[in-house]
């Protein structure tokens, strides 16, 4: 288990293959068939594919470094992209880390009701992943509700973390996005409304996650770890007017590790500004952690800030994001990191695009991979 | 002779920008017996662009959308939203993969588009002005 190439078994990368194929023949077919006759239908066939290699320029450990060496596999210095998938950088070019294939089936029973499937693989999992699985039903112009399989909206890209077109970074902040439960099991109530040019919309979602082998947790050594997230309850409201865009969001939840049970309180809040020519996204979360059990009781603010310019095909981005954890018990020893970077997008047509992104990422805590520069490269489509 | 070349190019120069401006305004049209009221740019943008599926007197709306490569979209988007066809395709890749949103559906041409918008009482679309004809009803020139 000390080398990063074999951690995934050779079935499992069969059964990968096999999914990546199954999505070529999709996009073959829905490039097939012509935009009028895919439109007229009820049945809607979408999807994304996002390309992303890199590797660890330059890292360094330091004598006090007290962290995990090797993490989840990969040698350190190391850089954890995706927390939620425990995708891990070295010096070592990868594609497995954060590469990943989804296709979403989405069938209209009536105009008011709708079936939405979607699986994704990954380069770190090769068990194709059902991220949503819900019916939808419109109960009147402004309300919607939906049963099944989403994702926890905690953050303003959750939503959408998968589909790198949608936004300017290679991957969103993982200083926020990356916790170890990304979807739930539950009921959403989803209102959309208009005021003048003020647009709002609001949902109430409530649910529970359970999983056998968290990725999360492998990146702290452990391997087969069970979380179950109980009694996910949580709102969220989101108005637009003009160029600004503000979102805040509440969750609590029971969460479950290993028969551990911790309870998680989250408030985050979004404001993006989209002058068209230049635009600004900023979010800033407040979670916490409590678990009587074991005396632990952390925090964890995050916030990433992050400005970009549109030249034509060409959008440069500079972010700044940090974690900064802070623990009222000697049971967890904080971790705190702080990251820059710097990205070129480039618009290849209107729905596919290459990045190029630097990061440098300093682990102030020297226990989560140590100092890195990471260089990484994507494409990104939707079809 | 190089100032009459001169002229000459300005001239052409002129026409070609005049024939723009023309070719660029834009008409966002919806069914005679459409109840839907006047649009504002803002609104307009909020529907093409996902952010609200209210078309105001008209309830959810129906929107459709130009073939992509055509001059009378991107004259549309560039106007109306200030946003590339890419972003505009971004936009609503958030929407579609977080099932939020129902985005334009593509027809072949305005007589297509004029056609679809008559025909339903929630549509709205957009042609070239010069395509305005009795069929349709404007909501809002976009120059």
């Amino acid at each position: 288990m000390s080398q990063s190439r074999v951690r995934i078994p050779r079935s499992r990368r069969i059964h990968k293959t096999v999914a990546i194929a199954v999505a070529a023949l999709c996009v073959g077919i829905s490039t097939a068939s012509s935009a009028q006759d895919a439109s007229n239908s009820a049945f809607k066939l979408t999807g994304f594919i996002s390309l992303v290699g890199g590797q660890v320029l330059d890292g360094n450990l330091n004598a006090d470094y007290a962290g995990f060496d090797p993490i989840n596999g990969v040698a350190c210095p190391c850089y954890i992209a995706d927390w939620s998938n425990a995708g891990v950088y070295n010096k070592n070019f990868s594609l497995t880390p954060e590469s990943r294939a989804g296709v979403q089936v989405s069938y209209a029973l009536t105009p008011q009701a709708k079936v939405v499937g979607q699986v994704v693989v990954r380069g770190t999992n090769g068990t194709p992943d059902i991220t949503w699985a819900y019916a939808s039903y419109k109960l009147n112009k402004d309300f919607e509700l939906q049963v099944g399989r989403k994702r926890v909206p905690l953050y303003y890209y959750s939503d959408f973390q998968d589909i790198g077109v949608a936004y300017p970074w290679v991957a969103t902040p993982p200083e926020l996005y990356g916790w170890d439960a990304t979807n739930y099991n539950g009921v959403s109530v989803r209102y959309g409304g208009s005021f003048g040019d003020t647009n709002v919309t609001a949902s109430l979602f409530g649910g529970r996650e359970d999983f056998d082998k968290s990725l999360y947790w492998r990146l702290y050594g452990l391997e087969n770890t069970k979380v179950t997230w109980k009694n996910i309850l949580g709102a969220d409201l989101e108005v637009n007017n003009g160029p600004w865009t503000i979102r805040g969001v509440y969750m609590g939840a029971d969460v479950e590790t290993d028969g551990v049970l911790a309870k998680l309180t989250a408030y985050g809040l979004a404001a993006n500004l989209d002058m068209d020519t230049w635009f600004v996204l900023s979010e800033v979360t407040s979670l916490k952690r409590e678990s009587a059990i074991l005396g632990l009781n952390y925090s964890a603010p995050a916030a990433t800030l992050g400005v970009g310019l549109r030249l034509g095909k060409w959008t440069p981005f500079v972010n700044w994001a940090q974690y900064v954890e802070s623990a009222g018990d000697a049971v967890y020893a904080p971790a705190t990191f702080r990251r820059t970077s710097a990205t070129l997008r480039y618009d290849l047509n209107s729905s596919s695009a290459l990045k190029v992104q630097v990061d440098r990422h300093k682990d102030a805590t020297q226990n989560l991979g140590g100092d890195v520069t990471v260089l990484r490269l994507s494409y990104d489509r939707v079809f | 002779m190089t100032i009459s070349h001169k002229n000459i190019a300005l001239l052409l120069g002129l026409f070609a920008l005049a024939s723009q401006v023309v070719q660029a305004q834009v008409a966002i049209i919806v069914g005679p017996q459409s109840t839907a009221t006047a649009l504002t740019q803002e609104q307009v943008s909020s529907l093409f662009l996902g952010k609200s599926d209210n078309l105001p007197g008209a309830g959810t709306a129906l929107l459709f959308d130009q073939p992509e490569s055509s001059a009378v979209r991107e004259a549309f988007y560039t106007k109306a939203t200030g946003k590339s066809a890419a972003q505009v395709k971004a936009t609503w890749s958030r929407l579609i993969f977080s099932g939020k949103g129902n985005p334009p559906k593509e027809l072949g041409d305005s007589a297509a588009i004029k056609k679809a918008v008559a025909s339903s009482a929630n549509a709205v679309g957009y042609v070239e002005k010069s395509a305005v004809d009795g069929s349709v009803k404007v909501l809002l020139t976009i120059e």
